[in-house]
């Protein structure tokens, strides 16, 4: 302890030298000032569009668009959607940079499909991998590494062509061998998507010819996601398998992955040798995981990355105002509440009440002052506005002295009490479940939140269920809109294990799968909707939630919100210098 | 010394079984199943199954914590669940950076609270004194997660003077590296700062009245020589003993200021874990984080010997 006082003074001084040094403003973190392009129009929450029904199957076989020319020269930007800025559509790409998207949670799986299990890892998988089938701004499905196909109903067989000449990042061809190996593989394991393929044939070097048990409606829309994606057999084989590959994607995708620190950031430098010459654009991507909202949101103001995902509806209205920045939104899932109506004696088990506690609910102002314009009251299994809606249901709208009523007839005239069971993040969600509290409240149903970690509630919605409540229930969109209710609504499902299952409903979800063409299919679907709202009131609906995503000008072309079932289009993005 | 070195030490590993088993028992005890967790909606009954066969999740309690515990002590920590990764190699990634945070924050506190803490003695009573002390309250009150959003707001967003988020390693950017970690090492410091500066006082106050300071004084030694050679020797014990107390501090403050800043520490792996009742990756943090506490605790014990020489734990 006999310390010269002159050395203590001189380490003091060297640590404030350092805070300041360290504190001083540099250039980098100064945003980029506006440039010319005027801000853009914020998109309305879009409803994914009905298939085409020049592009749908047909009872018999029909070839579909033909893809591009693998050595087209690089495209100019596509006709402007909606979301992007008016000047965006007449500027030529620009190469370089290292686009930085901010969002949460990370991936559990990048590169393996048969254990690919949440749509979440999709939106990175595709950075590096490619899908078969993909979809274009309708949502019709449109080649991808199959540049055609053919679907014979009358056979039962869907034949696919492949792009020639296309590479994975190891330098291994993409051919119909290895496309046949990786849906072998989706069958093999214990996925369901693929369950009405009873065998693969290869035609042909850069053909493949899927024979189906049954006709399956979703099967193209299928190979347009997880089940779909493409990695190379000799990266798998030459290093030992799954295990390895659900790590390290190698696909034929325009960015390789570089390194990945779970739960930190992935980085990805461009594919030279992609199948699209000229494309990527970008030199590279990097996905930042930032866990809390504020955090992120203030990350993305500060510039530290140029798109970020995941926002709240506040922020984003607040976002929205300036012309830095550019919002796409696109309905994502279906919040609704499932009551535990499959249980004899629970009172959801009574219609009245489930009809009763959807009208007490004023969805509406629910929507206004939490989504922020953003939500959509919703009463069925649909997005509004997609083709999966069915215009002529009823529902249950908002009407307290029905609500009573209706709760009187069942024999409950003061109400009764009941549990909510729900995720306890994102907070909003909980904030949404509390102004139901309150409308419940008023009917006289007293009702009490039971917020829980997304682990707990596992069990309670995928495990031993739910007694005497409800059980908040998002179901993500998929393209063919239902495909969510299949998983939960069709026998065996191990999903929302209480809810009411009328028979009715599950033969129509059956004959919906079986549906020869999308007039068909739209038809049975819409029925459906009436069996589920009108004649049951299955799930108590609130609202049609939606992806916000925001970027700054500069960034150009990069899909994000735009299609369902179609994360983004990293070979198009492109950056402003 | 040997002898105490080797008690404590025993008692450590005795503490730490007992820490892992009472972990391990809350962990199951809670509700929540991670093969449900990991599956999602793509859950059926077959999947789940598999999964909980291959975590072992099928297994009676026992059997999975003498599974654990003997890959343990064959130097195996077991594969995340959450992360597919081997649980070694995942805190070999982020117990540099965890450490490195709060090397930083305690340094950070060490250099602050004890010339405070003096200063504060010295001038008992004064403005500065009075200053000093508001300001130790303060720092001992605000929530790390609200000052951490507070300083992203001014510093980060505002003034844009430091990134808002993330980590660097020194050895890739040291610059970068020393940018980043300013506010959360201030965050992080606080509330150890704060500690280590109202124990110093007390202790100061407490020996500057003794005699023997007085007869120091007499001697007609400076006044700097008074206090740093002849009070803090003696004031210094219980501000050492408290610093030891403030390492766990460090530990749960870590998660907070890692969760705020996207530091990919062990703060955050723990959270994570947590969250995705991955026990095995929380039974190895808990057996490290036991460990570091209480090598770090052993330590200060043994340092009492070389600063107070009375102190002789073989005598």
């Amino acid at each position: 302890m006999n310390r010269s006082p002159w050395l203590v003074a001189l380490v003091v001084s060297l640590f404030l030298v350092l805070i300041a040094v360290a504190c001083a403003p540099t250039p980098t973190a100064t945003p980029p000032p506006p440039t010319a392009v005027p801000p853009a129009a914020t998109k309305a929450p879009v409803a994914p569009s009905a298939p085409a029904p020049t592009t749908a199957p047909a009872a018999t076989a029909v070839s579909a668009t033909k893809a591009p020319e693998p050595t087209k020269a690089p495209e100019p930007t596509k006709a402007p959607a909606p979301t992007v800025a008016p000047t965006a559509a007449v500027k030529a790409p620009t190469q370089g940079g290292v686009l930085k998207i901010s969002t949460v949670p990370d991936a559990d799986i990048l590169g393996y499909p048969p254990t690919m299990t949440k749509l979440n890892d999709f939106n990175f998988a595709v950075t590096s991998l490619e899908t078969l089938i993909t979809f274009d701004e309708t949502g019709a499905p449109v080649p991808n590494l199959a540049s055609e196909w053919k679907v014979d109903v009358a056979n039962k067989t869907i034949t696919l062509a492949l792009q020639k000449g296309v590479k994975f990042h190891d330098g291994s061809d993409f051919n119909a061998k290895v496309a046949k190996w990786n849906l072998d593989g989706i069958r093999t394991s214990k996925r369901t998507e693929l369950a009405a393929v009873s065998s693969i044939d290869v035609v042909d070097d850069n053909t493949i010819r899927l024979n189906l048990s049954k006709y399956d409606s979703s099967l193209l829309i299928t190979l347009a996601g997880p089940v779909g994606l493409m990695i190379s057999q000799a990266a798998f084989e030459k290093n030992g398998g799954a295990a390895w590959s659900e790590k390290n994607p190698v696909g034929t995708g325009p960015f390789k992955l570089v390194s990945w620190q779970r739960d930190v950031k992935q980085v990805y430098a461009r594919f030279a040798d992609y199948r699209q010459k000229g494309k990527p654009y970008l030199d590279g991507v990097e996905w930042v995981i930032i866990a809390d909202p504020l955090v992120r949101l203030a990350s993305f103001k500060a510039g530290e990355s140029q798109v970020t995902q995941n926002i709240e509806p506040k922020d984003a209205k607040a976002l929205e105002a300036d012309t830095k920045y550019r919002i796409a939104t696109l309905a994502s899932a279906l919040y609704g509440l499932a009551p535990d109506g499959g249980n004899a004696n629970s009172p959801f088990a009574k219609l009245a009440v489930r009809q009763a506690v959807e009208t007490a609910i004023d969805k509406q102002a629910i929507c206004d002052s939490l989504g922020y314009g953003y939500w959509k009251p919703l009463y069925q299994a649909a997005a509004p506005g997609s083709w999966a809606e069915n215009t002529k249901v009823v529902g249950n709208k908002y009407n307290v002295t029905k609500a009573k009523q209706l709760l009187t007839e069942a024999g409950y005239p003061t109400g009764f009490k009941t549990t909510i069971y729900t995720p306890n993040s994102p907070q909003i969600i909980v904030d949404m479940l509390t102004a139901v509290q309150g409308y419940l409240k008023v009917v006289g149903i007293d009702a009490k939140i039971e917020a829980m970690e997304q682990v707990r509630y596992g069990d309670v919605y995928a495990g031993k269920g739910w007694q005497d409540g409800l059980a908040m229930a998002p179901m993500g969109l998929s393209p063919n809109e239902i495909g969510l209710l299949n998983r939960v609504f069709l026998p065996g499902s191990v999903l929302l294990p209480n809810a009411l299952r009328p028979p009715a409903f599950q033969q129509k979800l059956a004959e919906i799968g079986a549906a020869a063409d999308n007039d068909a299919k739209q038809k049975l679907t819409w029925d459906l909707q009436k069996i589920g709202t009108d004649d049951n009131a299955m799930m108590i609906w609130i609202h049609s939630n939606v992806g916000v995503t925001a970027m700054q000008i500069k960034v150009h072309n990069d899909g994000f919100n735009k299609t369902i079932g179609v994360p983004w289009t990293p070979a198009e993005t492109w950056m402003d210098k | 010394m040997i002898v105490f070195v080797v008690r404590r030490l025993i008692e450590t590993v005795v503490v730490l079984v007992l820490v892992s088993f009472i972990a391990f028992s809350l962990l199951h005890i809670t509700p929540g199943d991670p093969a449900l967790f990991i599956l999602g909606d793509t859950a059926t009954p077959e999947r789940i199954q598999a999964l909980r066969q291959e975590l072992w999740l099928d297994q009676p309690l026992y059997v999975q914590y003498a599974r654990w515990a003997t890959n343990l002590l064959q130097g195996n920590l077991g594969n995340s669940i959450v992360f597919r990764e081997s649980v070694a190699k995942l805190f070999a990634v982020r117990l540099p950076i965890t450490f490195h945070l709060g090397i930083v924050a305690l340094f950070l506190s060490i250099l602050v609270s004890i010339p405070a803490g003096i200063l504060s003695a010295v001038r008992r009573g004064g403005w500065l004194d009075s200053i000093i002390n508001v300001s130790a309250n303060l720092a001992m009150a605000v929530p790390i997660f609200w000052l951490g959003i507070l300083g992203i707001y001014f510093f980060a967003l505002n003034l844009r003077w430091l990134p808002v988020q993330g980590y660097t390693a020194p050895t890739d950017d040291f610059w970068l590296s020393t940018r980043q970690l300013v506010m959360p090492a201030i965050c992080l410091a606080l509330v150890p700062l704060a500690s280590l500066t109202r124990q110093t006082r007390s202790s100061m106050l407490e020996v500057i009245r003794q005699d023997y300071i007085r007869t120091a004084r007499s001697k007609g030694l400076s006044e700097w020589q008074v206090i740093t050679e002849h009070a803090l020797k003696n004031a210094i014990i219980p501000v050492v003993t408290l610093l030891g107390m403030q390492l766990r501090n460090l530990v749960g403050g870590a998660i907070l200021v890692e969760q705020v800043f996207n530091i990919p520490g062990m703060g955050r792996l723990l959270v994570s874990g947590v969250f995705g009742k991955d026990y095995i990756l929380v039974q190895g943090m808990v057996m490290i984080v036991g460990v570091v506490v209480a090598l770090a605790n052993l330590a200060v014990d043994i340092s009492y010997g070389y600063i107070d020489p009375r102190i002789r734990y073989d005598e």
